[in-house]
């Protein structure tokens, strides 16, 4: 809201309902943000190529094609952070176009503020130029090219599999990574089974990083689909 | 049991040569305890020559294959009259990598110990890399009184009467050349007719021709004639060769013949099961494949067939249900139900018996060892079909009720479109303007704009939950139960519902070392944190709420108690119920919820109970198994993770 994108920003709605797009038109002009919209896929992946966006709002239930089919027809050549908005709340749908190349997930209906928000966090981190080489969360500092991790300004040691994985969630900072993108990331494994592996890491993490373990405010929890480093400020 | 042709790791395969003798049946008792003990598959091999077998032997050699393949043995016929010759053929067919046999009996036969010791001399020599086991056994005691045991076989006496009468002919035709062409020519004819004759009659009575034909030719026709007598030495070697080359032709002859007809028999075997595997393929419905079968085998055995299926055995016959239930043969000449003038056959698959066929063979008729192995082959090729179109019947449900699954997964997608795009506007547009428009309004629209949120934010739960419960009844909630740290859960649930929380005094107390266990995550945290909102919203600010979590028995208790107004004692047994609300609850419930919180727990097989506290207030409990479970963390799994 008070902050406003250094230049302007091409957002693109896809979504079939007339008075959604109304509204969101009407928040993110307000938030400066240049808005195209679309009420089909196919005019959807069409005005993608000529205008370029920059971020891309996508409802999943479309008329005539599957949100996922658009997610991977955008995905074959468009980098562009993509938004999924989608009334559907079953954790095999989000984990599904999180796969599928989403970059992330909300459901309708939903607060203003809330999108606003998630869409400043995917903005920041899906323009590498922008991209600061530290990354600061609450009171964790990351500087990945030296590989040093502080915590309230302390240095703090992690094996090689905990760096690894904050690597990961840094690169990925405010996006949700599915527990089988970690397990494949991080384990090589494509095997849900072995989700304990990955939920013992995450507490070490909690354990070195956060201020209170039990009430994480930097590894949160995605309940059924993953985890998510937030970004706070 | 080994199941048939199943290959074992070492590869090992035994046969068991089975003959109609006495010890059969020891013997095969004796390979398949071997079998067991080695886990290897094992085969039960009859070979047979192609002189028919006598009806006793047949019967007992029908008995000890049936005992052979109950004990889990493939078994096989091959015709060879080289016993030995046979048995090596179809071990090295089937890599057998041990034979068993009968020890050589001594002193049964007139010639048996030069035979016997011959066959297992000959077995020994070439088995190659084959191990040999020789089994001496007790001969089994011979049940004489068994029925149906009158020859059938027994040559006619017209094809005796028909050699005798033959020979006889010539005998008198012979008076009339043989002052032409001499004695000695004479011998020449008759030796054609006897291999004539042997071509059409039988062993037995081609061998009385034979020597019928030698005597007369003797007395009637070799000098001096009207005697026995014979005078040269050169006409007593004749009368001997005569004899010999007789008895050969006819023997010969035979024998071409016998085997001719089994490879007829065979054919024909050939021809049926070929027949019937066409119709089965041809036939378009499982009905089809019974009457197919049915008719196919009542034209090969000349007898009244039917086929039971095991799925409706309510007015099968006793013995019928015997058949589906072991999986053996039973009826007319076979050990069981033998009184009843009909065999009853299993139709076996890999994995069951389907059904039983039934041929009503009469209480005269016993089918040959051809005819069995025939008819087995018939059953296999049904229950094959059968199994064919069993599995086709199940895939076709199955896609049925996943289009069905499909539908009702549509159906809720669309309605919680429908519904949710509305309160996605009207959300939208509050949302705008309260966060973005904010300065511009009075007090007074702020305040209609956040009854409206508030109003649309609990029709959006409402919906929600209806939704939810609808999925829930049909079924359509699978739990996906993994490995959860129910502590995270907790501080989960706890942190979701800290807001509103805020004004209550919550304290948490979790055992220590509480173990993962499998659960829905999603599925248990809906559930408890429904719990505490609604603890929440049912106590007075202020008051305390107190979360738990321990291990009892074989369960994970998480529990959620308050020190509001308790439970209405009339609501308490239906408290789960859907809409079912306290009169005096505070607004914005949708007496949804706890219906919810049963069905996501019971859904995972864990239990979920609502009691009022002594001293005041509500407790809930919800209780989850905690089969699988394990302490974290898994340290072979930590190591591997090391590989950045």
């Amino acid at each position: 809201m008070n902050e406003t994108p250094p230049e302007k920003t091409v957002i693109l709605v896809i979504d079939d309902e007339a008075q959604i797009r109304r509204l969101l038109r009407v928040a993110l002009e307000m938030s400066a943000y240049e808005v195209v919209e679309a009420a089909t896929g196919a005019e959807g992946i069409a005005l993608a190529v000529e205008c370029q966006p920059d971020l891309v709002l996508l409802d999943l239930g479309l008329p005539d094609m599957e949100g996922e089919a658009v997610l991977k027809r955008l995905r074959e050549w468009s980098q562009a952070p993509i938004m999924v908005v989608s009334v559907r709340r079953r954790e095999a749908e989000k984990i599904s176009a999180l796969d599928h190349g989403a970059n992330d997930y909300i459901t309708k209906p939903f607060g203003t503020g809330e999108l606003l928000a998630r869409l400043r966090a995917l903005r920041r981190n899906m323009r590498p130029q922008a991209k600061p080489e530290i990354f600061r969360s609450g009171d964790l500092t990351v500087d990945l090219p030296a590989r040093i991790v502080k915590r309230q300004g302390q240095l703090v040691k992690l094996t090689a599999t905990e760096y690894a994985l904050l690597r990961l969630f840094v690169q990925n900072a405010g996006k949700a990574l599915t527990h089988g993108h970690l397990l494949r990331e991080i384990w090589g494994v494509d095997d849900l089974e072995k989700t304990g592996v990955l939920r013992v890491y995450i507490g070490y993490l909690r354990d070195k990083l956060e201020a209170d373990p039990t009430k994480p405010r930097l590894f949160l929890t995605e309940p059924g689909v993953g985890y998510r480093l937030a970004v706070n400020d | 049991m080994t199941p048939p042709l199943a290959t074992t790791a070492h590869g090992e395969c035994l046969l068991v040569a089975v003959g109609p003798t006495p010890e059969a049946e020891a013997i095969i008792r004796w390979a398949h305890a071997l079998a067991a003990t080695l886990r290897c598959r094992w085969i039960a091999l009859y070979v047979g020559s192609s002189a028919p077998l006598e009806l006793p032997e047949e019967a007992d050699l029908n008995h000890d294959l049936d005992l052979a393949r109950d004990l889990g043995a493939e078994t096989l016929t091959t015709t060879d009259e080289d016993v030995v010759r046979g048995l090596m053929r179809v071990a090295s067919q089937w890599n057998v990598t041990q034979i068993i046999a009968g020890k050589p009996r001594s002193a049964r036969r007139r010639f048996p110990l030069r035979r016997g010791d011959h066959v297992a001399a000959r077995l020994l020599r070439q088995s190659g890399k084959m191990l040999i086991h020789l089994v001496g056994a007790d001969p089994r005691p011979r049940q004489d009184a068994r029925p149906n045991r009158n020859g059938r076989r027994d040559t006619p006496v017209g094809q005796y009467g028909m050699a005798a009468g033959v020979v006889g002919l010539m005998t008198g035709a012979a008076f009339l050349f043989t002052p032409v062409v001499g004695a000695h020519a004479t011998a020449l004819v008759f030796l054609l007719t006897v291999v004539l004759l042997a071509l059409v009659v039988d062993r037995g009575p081609a061998l009385v021709a034979a020597a019928l034909s030698a005597l007369l030719w003797d007395y009637f026709f070799l000098p001096p004639i009207f005697a026995f007598a014979i005078h040269s030495f050169e006409d007593a070697m004749l009368f001997g060769m005569y004899f010999v080359v007789v008895l050969a032709l006819g023997q010969l002859t035979a024998r071409i013949k016998a085997q001719q007809n089994a490879e007829r028999q065979r054919e024909a075997q050939a021809t049926a099961l070929y027949l019937l595997i066409r119709k089965l393929n041809e036939a378009r419905t499982s009905a089809e494949v019974l009457s197919h079968a049915t008719a196919q085998v009542e034209a090969v055995f000349r007898a009244p067939a039917k086929i039971t299926l095991a799925h409706d055995l309510a007015e099968a016959s006793a013995v019928v249900r015997w058949v589906i239930g072991r999986g053996r043969a039973a009826g007319h000449g076979s050990d069981k139900f033998a009184h009843l003038p009909a065999l009853y056959v299993p139709l076996s698959s890999n994995s069951q018996t389907l059904g039983a066929l039934c041929l009503d063979t009469g209480k005269t008729r016993i089918l040959s060892l051809p005819e069995r192995a025939l008819l087995e082959s018939f059953a296999q090729q049904i229950a094959l079909a059968l199994e064919r179109w069993r599995l086709n019947e199940l895939a076709e449900r199955t896609r049925a009720l996943t289009e069905s699954e499909r539908l009702s997964k549509t159906l809720l997608d669309s309605m919680s479109h429908e519904l949710r795009t509305p309160i996605a506007a009207i959300q939208g547009a509050t949302g705008n303007l309260l966060e973005l428009g904010g300065a511009s309004l009075s007090n007074f629209q702020r305040q209609m704009m956040e009854e409206i949120a508030e109003a649309t934010s609990r029709l959006d739960r409402l919906v929600g939950n209806a939704l939810e419960l609808n999925r829930l009844e049909a079924g359509a909630v699978k739990p996906v139960r993994n490995e959860c740290d129910p502590v995270e859960l907790v501080h989960l649930c706890i942190a979701e519902t800290e807001k509103r929380l805020a004004r209550h005094r919550v304290s948490v107390a979790l055992e220590p070392g509480l173990p993962v266990l499998p659960m829905d995550f999603v599925l248990t945290q809906h559930a408890f944190s429904n719990l505490l909102s609604n603890a929440a919203a049912h106590t007075p600010p202020g008051t305390a709420v107190e979360v738990s979590a321990r291990v009892a028995g074989e369960f994970l208790v998480l529990t959620v108690a308050d020190r509001g107004p308790g439970l209405e004692p009339d609501l308490l047994p239906r408290i789960f119920d859907k809409f079912v609300r306290s009169p005096n609850a505070a607004a914005g419930g949708t007496g949804l919820g706890l219906s919810l919180v049963k069905g996501f727990i019971e859904a995972q097989d864990g239990t979920v109970v609502a009691a009022n506290r002594p001293g005041g207030g509500a407790l809930f409990a919800i209780s989850l198994p905690l089969a699988r479970a394990e302490r974290v963390p898994e340290p072979a799994l930590a190591e591997a993770g090391g590989c950045a």
